[in-house]
C-alpha cells in the first residue's frame, strides 16, 4: 500500500524554520518553472516534427501527412489522433526545433550532450543549474529519468522509481526490511535531529577552507532542506503510482503539485514509450508511432494540467516552460532489420511560458541533415548557425534569467 | 617550486626557490594547478583518519580499536596495517565495490529478464548482481591473488556462483560463493573480454556491429574514450542507407579518424555478437561459427591498431602488451581512491604509479603507491579545493562498514536496499547506477541524508540490544573512537551523554543506545573519510 508523507508517520527534525522554509512558506514570488519531459532511446522526428515523405534516401511512414496551424505544422496520421489533438489544442503555444544537432550517437553521450552541452562529466544539467540558487526546496526534482550533475548535485532531489523518498520521509522505508526494523518514535526523532544539526553546524564552523568546506556547508543545507520538508509533510504529497503501467502524466504529478507550492523550480520525468518498451527502434520503426501517440496523449492531459492549476491569478502553464526532448534522432533509411539507427540530428519542441509558440524553427534537408539558422529570425539560411543542444541550453537558460555563457541562445522561439 | 617547509599552524607549505627550508619531516610538495609559482598546503590527515580512510578503501571496515590505539600513539604503523589491509579477508570484496564505480556492470536490468530464466521474483537482484559482478570478481580474483594484472584480459577461466553455473553453460568448481569457472561454449580465454557480464551490460545491437562494445573496451582498458570524441554528420558524406553509411566508415576521413581502429577491434568480438539482443539464448552463448563474420559483415580485418590479430584470445593479449594499459591502470586507481577526475596537472604523479605498476605488475604495486601519495594522506589543500580531502561515503561503504560491526544486512525480499536502485536506496543514497549515475556522489544531498539518517536508525536498533547494562559514559567515547578515528573531546562526550539521558527518560535504554549510534553514525566524521 503506497500513500504519500503524512505528519503522523513523518520525521521531525530539528532546525525549526530554516532560510529555505521561510523562503517556501512565505509563497515568494512564482517563477519560472521548467518540465523537462525525456522521450528515451531516440525519436524519429519524421514520425511527427519534419515531413519528409516522398524524399529519396528517408524512409517514412505510409500514410502519413502533413497538418498546420497557423505556421506550425506536422506529421499527421490516423494512427496518431493525440497528436493533431495537441497542436490543435496548443498548438499556439508550442515551438517546434529541428534539425538540432546533438554530436554523439551513443545514448549515453547524447543524454549527457543534450542536457549538458558537453560531452565529458563536468557539468551541471540545464535543470539542475536552472535550479540552483532558485531558493526552493526540491529545486529539481527528479521522477525519472537522467540528471547530470557536477557543482550542483545537492539540487536533485530523486524521487525514486519506487517512490523511495516518500518511504524515506515518512519512515515507511523500514517495512521494507527483513530485519524488523521499525521508525522511532516522534520525540526520539526530534531529540535525535536536533542533536545532529547542532553538531553538523559546529562542524562547519570549524571546517577547513576548500573542499571540506563546501562539503560542510553542503551538508548544512541538507540538514536545512530536511528540516523544512519535515515541518511542510502535510502540504507535500510526493506519493507516485507504482506497480503495472505507470503513465508518464502520473508519474510527474508530484512535480507539478510542487510547481503550485513554489517548492521546486524544475522537474524531469522520462517517456519510455508505449508499455516502456523504449524508443530505440533499431527493428520495427513503426513503434515510433505508438510512442509519439502515447507520449502526446500523456502531454495533452499534462498541459490540460497545467492550465487548470492556477497561481496566484495566473495558469501553471504560463508559469512554466515544457521541454519535450529525445538525445537523438533516427536514421533517414531503414535498416536490415526493419528499423532505424541512430542519428545525430533530431528535434525538440517547447510549450508553455517564455515561447514564441505557433511555429516551427530550423530544418532538416534531404538528407536529414540540419539547416542553418539565424538565431533571431528562426529563419534558415546558408549562412545561418548550426542548431546544436548547447543552443537549446543556451536558450532555456535565458528563458530562466541564467546566464547562457558562450552560447547565442535560439531568441526566435523566446516570447 | 623548489622546496618544502612547515607552517606556523604544522601543515606542509611548498616554498618558492629563494626561501630557506625549515622542518622538513613529514612535508609533502604539490604542483599548484593554476599557477606554478603558488605554495599550495596539503593537510596532512591525523595518523587515525588515515588508518581509517586506507580501512574503508582497501577492505571496507573500520579500523579496530587496537588499531586505532597503535597508530594515535605510532604514526609509523600506518604502512603496517596498510599492507594487512592489502591483505585481508575483506579485500576482495572492498575491491568489488570500487570496480563498480568503474565498469558500470552492477545495473538494474539488462535486455533479457530473469523471468526468461525462470526465476523466482526473489532472485531477481542475485540474478542482476550475478550478471554484473562477473568481470569484476574474476578481477578481484586476480588482485587478491596477486596474479599479474594483465591477466584480467588473457585467463582462460572466469568466476562464477551458482546463480551463474545455473543459467549459463559453465562449470564451475565445488564450494561457496564466487568460484574458477569454466565456460564450455568454445569461447577462447580472454579474461573479462571472454565473460557474459561484461558484455551483457555492454550490449550491441545488428547494425551496431560490436563498436559499442570496442568503444567500451577501450574507455575501461587503455582510458581512450572514443565516445569522447563528437561525432557531426554534418561534416560526414551522405549517409542516407547502411550500405551508404558502411561505405563511408571506410572511406570518409572524418568517419576513418575513429572507425578505422575502432572497426577491427570490433570485429573480434563477434563471437559474442547476437542475432537478436533481446533472446537470452542467443545472449548465454559465445558463438565461435561467428568469429569470423565480423570480418565479412564489416569488410575489415581483425587489428589491434595496425596489428593484425586472430580473433578474441590475441585481442585479450594486445590489451595487455599495449604501453597504455598500463597507464589506464594507474589513472584509473588513482582516480577510484583520490575520488576525482585525474587531469595534465597529476601526470608526472600519475607516471610514478605506472613505473610501480610496471615493476611489480600486480595491481596491488599501485594501491600501495597511491596510498602512499600525499594527495591520498591529505586532509585538504586550503582554499585551492583540488583535492578531496573528505571523501562522502557511499552506500556500499555504510553497508560494509557497519554491517560486521552491527549484525545488519538491510535486506528486503531478496534485495539488497543500499544496493539497487528499483526498490532501494542506492542511487538516492549517493551511489552509482551504472547508467544515469556514473560517479558518486563527492557533497551532501537531500536523499542522501535521509539514506544516512534511515540507515543509521537501522544500524542503532540493531547494536542496541548488545550496549545494554554499559557504562554510558565510556562505552559513547570508545563507539565515537571506533566509528570516527577521532577522540571525543569532553564538550561533545557531555552532550551524547546529555542525549542518551534525554532519550532514555522518553523511552528506554535500548532506544537510547541506539539513538546515541545513529547520531554518531550521522555526524560528519562518520560520513566522509
Amino acid at each position: 500500500m503506497r500513500r504519500g508523507v503524512s505528519r503522523r508517520g513523518v520525521l521531525v527534525g530539528g532546525l525549526g524554520t530554516s532560510l529555505l522554509g521561510q523562503l517556501a512558506l512565505a509563497g515568494e514570488t512564482r517563477r519560472h518553472n521548467f518540465l523537462f519531459v525525456f522521450a528515451a532511446g531516440g525519436w524519429d522526428p519524421t514520425y511527427c516534427f519534419a515531413s519528409k515523405a516522398g524524399v529519396s534516401g528517408i524512409d517514412t511512414q505510409s500514410g502519413a501527412g502533413v497538418s498546420s496551424s497557423g505556421e506550425l505544422s506536422w506529421v499527421s496520421h490516423d494512427d496518431r489522433p493525440s497528436v493533431d489533438d495537441f497542436f490543435a489544442t496548443w498548438g499556439d503555444r508550442c515551438a517546434i526545433v529541428n534539425g538540432m544537432e546533438v554530436r554523439s550517437i551513443t545514448h549515453e553521450r547524447c543524454r549527457r550532450l543534450l542536457l549538458t552541452g558537453r560531452v565529458d562529466s563536468g557539468a551541471d544539467d540545464w535543470g539542475a543549474t536552472l535550479a540552483h540558487g532558485s531558493d526552493t526546496l526540491l529545486p529539481y526534482l527528479v521522477a525519472s529519468g537522467p540528471a547530470f550533475t557536477s557543482q550542483y548535485t545537492a539540487s536533485v532531489v530523486r524521487l525514486g522509481p519506487a517512490g523511495q523518498l516518500v518511504e524515506l520521509l515518512d519512515g515507511s522505508c523500514f517495512s521494507r526490511s527483513d530485519a524488523g526494523l521499525v521508525a522511532p518514535g516522534a520525540t526520539v526523532q526530534e531529540l535525535e535531529g536536533a542533536f545532529a544539526a547542532a553538531r553538523v553546524e559546529r562542524f562547519a564552523a570549524t571546517a577547513g577552507a576548500g573542499f571540506e568546506r563546501r562539503w560542510a556547508e553542503g551538508y548544512q543545507q541538507a540538514i536545512e532542506q530536511l528540516d523544512t520538508v519535515t515541518t511542510r509533510a502535510d502540504d507535500l504529497d510526493l506519493e507516485i503510482q507504482t506497480g503495472g503501467y505507470v503513465t508518464l502524466h502520473a508519474r510527474i504529478k508530484p512535480a507539478l503539485t510542487c510547481f503550485e507550492e513554489g517548492l521546486s523550480r524544475c522537474a524531469m520525468v522520462q517517456h519510455d514509450g508505449l508499455w516502456d518498451v523504449g524508443w530505440d527502434t533499431h527493428s520495427g520503426i513503426d513503434a515510433q508511432s505508438e510512442h509519439f501517440e502515447d507520449l502526446f496523449q500523456n502531454l495533452g492531459d499534462l498541459l490540460d494540467d497545467l492550465d487548470t492549476r492556477f497561481v496566484d491569478g495566473a495558469s501553471l502553464l504560463d508559469q512554466t516552460t515544457v521541454v519535450v526532448v529525445s538525445e537523438m534522432g533516427r536514421t533517414p533509411g531503414i535498416n536490415g532489420t526493419g528499423g532505424k539507427d541512430h542519428w545525430t540530428y533530431t528535434s525538440a519542441m517547447l510549450v508553455g511560458a517564455g515561447v514564441a509558440g505557433g511555429r516551427v524553427v530550423g530544418a532538416f534537408d534531404d538528407d536529414l541533415l540540419g539547416e542553418g539558422v539565424d538565431l533571431a529570425s528562426g529563419e534558415t539560411s546558408d549562412k545561418g548557425r548550426a542548431l546544436t543542444s548547447g543552443v537549446l541550453g543556451a536558450t532555456l537558460l535565458a528563458m530562466g534569467d541564467r546566464d547562457p555563457g558562450d552560447t547565442d541562445p535560439l531568441t526566435a522561439i523566446m516570447a | 617550486m623548489a622546496g618544502y617547509g612547515r607552517a606556523s599552524d604544522g601543515a606542509c607549505v611548498a616554498l618558492a626557490a629563494d626561501e630557506p627550508p625549515g622542518d622538513t619531516s613529514g612535508m609533502v610538495e604539490t604542483a599548484s594547478p593554476n599557477d606554478t609559482d603558488a605554495p599550495v598546503v596539503l593537510t596532512p590527515l591525523s595518523a587515525p583518519r588515515l588508518l581509517r580512510r586506507i580501512s574503508l578503501d582497501l577492505r571496507g571496515v573500520l579500523p579496530e580499536l587496537a588499531e586505532l590505539d597503535a597508530v594515535e600513539a605510532d604514526p609509523s604503523l600506518v604502512d603496517t596495517y596498510r599492507e594487512q589491509y592489502l591483505y585481508d579477508a575483506r579485500f576482495s570484496e572492498r575491491f568489488v565495490q570500487l570496480l563498480e564505480e568503474r565498469f558500470h556492470t552492477t545495473v538494474d536490468e539488462y535486455l533479457v529478464f530473469y523471468e526468461e530464466y525462470r526465476l523466482d521474483d526473489t532472485d531477481e537482484y542475485r540474478w542482476e548482481r550475478s550478471i554484473g559482478e562477473e568481470p569484476l570478481r574474476l578481477m578481484a580474483w586476480i588482485a587478491d591473488n596477486d596474479l599479474p594484472w594483465t591477466d584480467i584480459v588473457t585467463v582462460d577461466y572466469t568466476l562464477a556462483d551458482d546463480m551463474l553455473a545455473s543459467i549459463w553453460p559453465i562449470e564451475r568448481e565445488d564450494g561457496e560463493g564466487w568460484q574458477v569457472a569454466r565456460y564450455t561454449d568454445g569461447r577462447p580465454g580472454a579474461g573479462i573480454l571472454a565473460t557474459n557480464g561484461l558484455w551483457f551490460r555492454y550490449y550491441t545491437t545488428v547494425a551496431n556491429k560490436n563498436r559499442a562494445r570496442a568503444a567500451a573496451l577501450s574507455r575501461l582498458m587503455l582510458c581512450e574514450d572514443y565516445l569522447n570524441r563528437p561525432v557531426s554528420f554534418a561534416s560526414a558524406p551522405s549517409l542516407a542507407d547502411e550500405g551508404a553509411t558502411e561505405e563511408a566508415l571506410k572511406t570518409d576521413p572524418y568517419c576513418l579518424g575513429c572507425h578505422s581502429s575502432l572497426d577491427p577491434l570490433a570485429a573480434t568480438l563477434f563471437g559474442f555478437w547476437t542475432a537478436n539482443e533481446y533472446n537470452r539464448h542467443e545472449l548465454d552463448s559465445y558463438h565461435p561459427e561467428r568469429e569470423l563474420l565480423g570480418e565479412e559483415l564489416m569488410d575489415v580485418e581483425m587489428s589491434w591498431y595496425g596489428e593484425p590479430l586472430a580473433g578474441l584470445q590475441e585481442l585479450g593479449a594486445a590489451v595487455a602488451s599495449d604501453e597504455r594499459f598500463a597507464w589506464c591502470t594507474a589513472e584509473t586507481w588513482a582516480e577510484l581512491l583520490w575520488r576525482r577526475t585525474v587531469d595534465n596537472d597529476d601526470w608526472s604523479t600519475i607516471d610514478g604509479f605506472r613505473q610501480d605498476y610496471l615493476a611489480d605488475g600486480t595491481v596491488r604495486a599501485v594501491l600501495r603507491a597511491v596510498t602512499d601519495s600525499e594527495e591520498y594522506r591529505a586532509a585538504g589543500d586550503g582554499e585551492v579545493g583540488r583535492v578531496i580531502g573528505r571523501r562522502q561515503i557511499t552506500p556500499a561503504l555504510m553497508s560494509s562498514s557497519l554491517g560486521e560491526l552491527s549484525g545488519l544486512a538491510w535486506t528486503w525480499d531478496g534485495y539488497d536496499q543500499m544496493d539497487n536502485d528499483s526498490w532501494g536506496y542506492r542511487q538516492l543514497g549517493g551511489g552509482v547506477d551504472g547508467v544515469s549515475v556514473t560517479t558518486v556522489q563527492s557533497t551532501p544531498s537531500l536523499t542522501w541524508l535521509l539514506v544516512v539518517r534511515r540507515w543509521g536508525f537501522a544500524v542503532g536498533q540493531t547494536m542496541a540490544p548488545d550496549l545494554s547494562g554499559e557504562e554510558v559514559r565510556t562505552k559513547l567515547a570508545e563507539l565515537a573512537w571506533r566509528l570516527h578515528a577521532v577522540r571525543i573531546d569532553d564538550e561533545e562526550l557531555d552532550r551524547l551523554v546529555g542525549l542518551f539521558e534525554a532519550v532514555e527518560a522518553a523511552s528506554d535504554e535500548a532506544t537510547a543506545w541506539g539513538t546515541a549510534i545513529t547520531v554518531l553514525v550521522r555526524d560528519p566524521e562518520f560520513v566522509s573519510y
